[in-house]
């Protein structure tokens, strides 16, 4: 009976002091003005300025000119080419990362401190760090990679440099060629993939742990008992009740890349030959480059787009996953 | 239950896997550190050393006299803490009037707060950059703060923690007659003590790593932060290797203390959707 009249009275309190509208306009005013000018209005604007052929002298509409001129633009379809396959390729950490945090919850009793060590890469500065890969993958001969395959004959490389596609680079040792649109994603473009495996990894594995927790232990004793193996167990129990974890992380990850400046800018400025030229590196070019404000601004509205799209499509895909695995939180 | 998963031999191999990944993990940031320690001719050698065979500081005490590193350090750690200060105070207001204060638009103001959370910060960049040079705040710390001092994040973090706290915690507060100001600072404030430190954690790490908002907004070296001061030195050539990695260690050191000693919190908030 108390639980029934509880909500009652608790309404019937907070209608008591429903008189303060003011009051809720002074505690919501500074966060509102700051989202609401820098956020909500700059997105506005952007839109309206992409609308324009505002240069520094000016505005003028001019409707959807920057965006004919951007949708027949090679530069513009390959930086879309070049970023969702930057996006579509990091989610696949967790293919690692589920046995990873299979391991740190299941099978070590103490897994703190190596979740802690992993998450290292994702908290520190991206900029240092891709200092670091920089230095790593440097064309130059004291570029780390270079200097340490030297003693074994192997001459220095261009890394960060070469626009050789991965394909054609494989063909090559075995003196086929390849035609232009199956070169593959250049080895510049391979580094960047591999240094963001480096700094997701621990975020993954961390997210993916999270949800371990809140599977039921006894879900996966049952499955224990009747003599399931452990590849068996994470295959058949962990990774379907934990799709909407899988799922959460999958799409996080895939919006972090698509929204990925500072490792790109530290380690290829988009290059080498624009083959690793994102929207937003591309953004960045049109805009501080080339001086072309309201076409950055088409280009910052396009990568807007995409992003909103994925969201909404994992909000889609969410409530039918999380519909069918009830009871997992 | 001594069933398969706990043996012996496949925890061992558990271990071997974990700290073969963990080395990977922190293999760039050992030789950062070392590069750092090293002279420059041992930081240039072919091949290179695994362990510096002469070790020494000077390099970080030159990045300090040749370069303007402690000017960067302090403009981070000033916009750094002014905006993770900001995003505490104004989301824990925000998060209270959301939950405690019953008004008409409350549900509208919330739904604005989540559209802006979906908004990439990419989308606003130029507009924002306009509006800047409008107000004539280019190349201030006004700029590189201001934007940054609130968002959906901390608003939905203290959210969050509020809606979790019973009314009758507040009822001394209403009983005494004290006011909604009152009540959130003496009462409401203290509760959510563990969220303002996770909001001040993951916002300050936010703004110490931000590097394409003080690209656009400043030009002064005296305005740069410590990211883009890192860049600079990249792109100017302006240092040797073994300088650039000091430089790198320094630019990390904050945040690497920070997240060493709030760990729990900063992890916490990642995983409640603090996110970069």
């Amino acid at each position: 009976m108390s639980v029934g009249s509880a909500p009652t009275r608790w309404r019937w309190r907070r209608s008591s002091r429903t008189s303060s509208l003011g009051t809720a306009i002074l505690f919501l005013f500074p966060a509102l003005l700051v989202i609401g000018v820098f956020h909500l209005y700059g997105t506005g604007r952007n839109i309206y300025l992409s609308l324009t052929d505002w240069t520094l002298a000016g505005a003028e509409f001019i409707g959807f000119t920057n965006y004919i001129n951007l949708l027949q633009s090679g530069d513009f379809w390959n930086s879309v080419k070049v970023t969702f396959f930057f996006a579509f390729v990091v989610p696949v950490t967790v293919i690692v990362a589920i046995p990873v945090a299979y391991l740190l919850h299941y099978v070590i009793r103490k897994s703190y401190l190596y979740r802690l060590l992993l998450f290292v890469p994702f908290i520190v500065p991206t900029v240092a760090t891709s200092l670091v890969w920089g230095l790593v993958f440097a064309p130059s001969p004291t570029g780390v990679v270079n200097a340490a395959l030297n003693p074994f004959g192997i001459r220095r490389q261009g890394w960060i440099l070469d626009s050789t596609g991965v394909v054609e680079l494989v063909a090559g040792w075995f003196g086929a060629t390849v035609p232009g649109w199956a070169e593959g994603p250049s080895i510049a473009m391979a580094i960047l993939l591999l240094v963001r495996y480096w700094q997701m990894l621990g975020f993954t594995v961390l997210i993916l742990y999270a949800g371990m927790t809140r599977i039921d232990p006894d879900l996966l004793d049952a499955a224990r008992v009747d003599g399931a193996s452990e590849p068996k167990i994470l295959r058949r129990v962990v990774i379907p009740v934990l799709s909407p974890t899988i799922l959460f992380v999958v799409v996080v990850s895939l919006v972090f890349a698509l929204r990925e400046f500072n490792t790109i800018f530290v380690l290829t400025l988009g290059g080498p030959a624009r083959t690793t030229e994102t929207l937003s590196m591309l953004m960045y070019r049109q805009f501080w480059g080339d001086n072309l404000f309201a076409l950055g601004a088409a280009t910052a509205t396009a990568l807007f787009l995409i992003i909103l799209l994925v969201t909404w499509l994992q909000f889609r895909l969410s409530r039918r996953w999380v519909h069918y695995t009830a009871g997992t939180a | 239950m001594a069933t398969g998963h706990n043996a012996p031999q496949t925890r061992m191999l558990a271990h071997v896997v974990l700290v073969l990944l963990c080395a990977f993990a922190l293999a760039p940031l050992y030789w950062m550190v070392t590069t750092s320690l090293k002279p420059l001719d041992e930081a240039l050698q072919v091949p290179p050393t695994i362990l510096p065979e002469t070790a020494s500081i000077t390099t970080y005490i030159d990045i300090f006299l040749e370069t303007m590193m402690a000017r960067w350090i302090l403009n981070s750690l000033f916009v750094a803490t002014l905006s993770a200060s900001g995003n505490v105070l104004f989301g824990a207001l925000a998060g209270y009037a959301l939950v405690r204060i019953r008004f008409r638009g409350r549900k509208v103001i919330l739904m604005l707060v989540l559209a802006s959370f979906m908004i990439p910060f990419e989308a606003t960049f130029i507009a924002n950059y306009v509006l800047i040079n409008d107000l004539g705040w280019y190349n201030t710390y006004t700029a590189l703060i201001v934007p940054w001092m609130a968002g959906a994040f901390a608003v939905f973090m203290f959210r969050q923690e509020f809606l979790g706290i019973p009314d009758d915690l507040f009822d001394s507060a209403y009983v005494d007659g004290s006011s909604e100001a009152r009540a959130f600072w003496s009462i409401g404030l203290p509760l959510v003590r563990a969220a303002a430190v996770t909001v001040f954690l993951i916002t300050f790490i936010w703004s110490w790593n931000a590097l394409l908002w003080p690209l656009f907004v400043t030009a002064d070296s005296e305005l740069r932060v410590v990211q883009l001061g890192l860049v600079s030195f990249q792109t100017e050539g302006a240092v040797f290797v073994n300088m650039l990695m000091a430089a790198a260690v320094i630019g990390i050191l904050p945040v690497g203390i920070l997240f060493f000693i709030g760990q729990r919190f900063v992890i916490e908030g990642v995983t409640q959707g603090g996110i970069k």
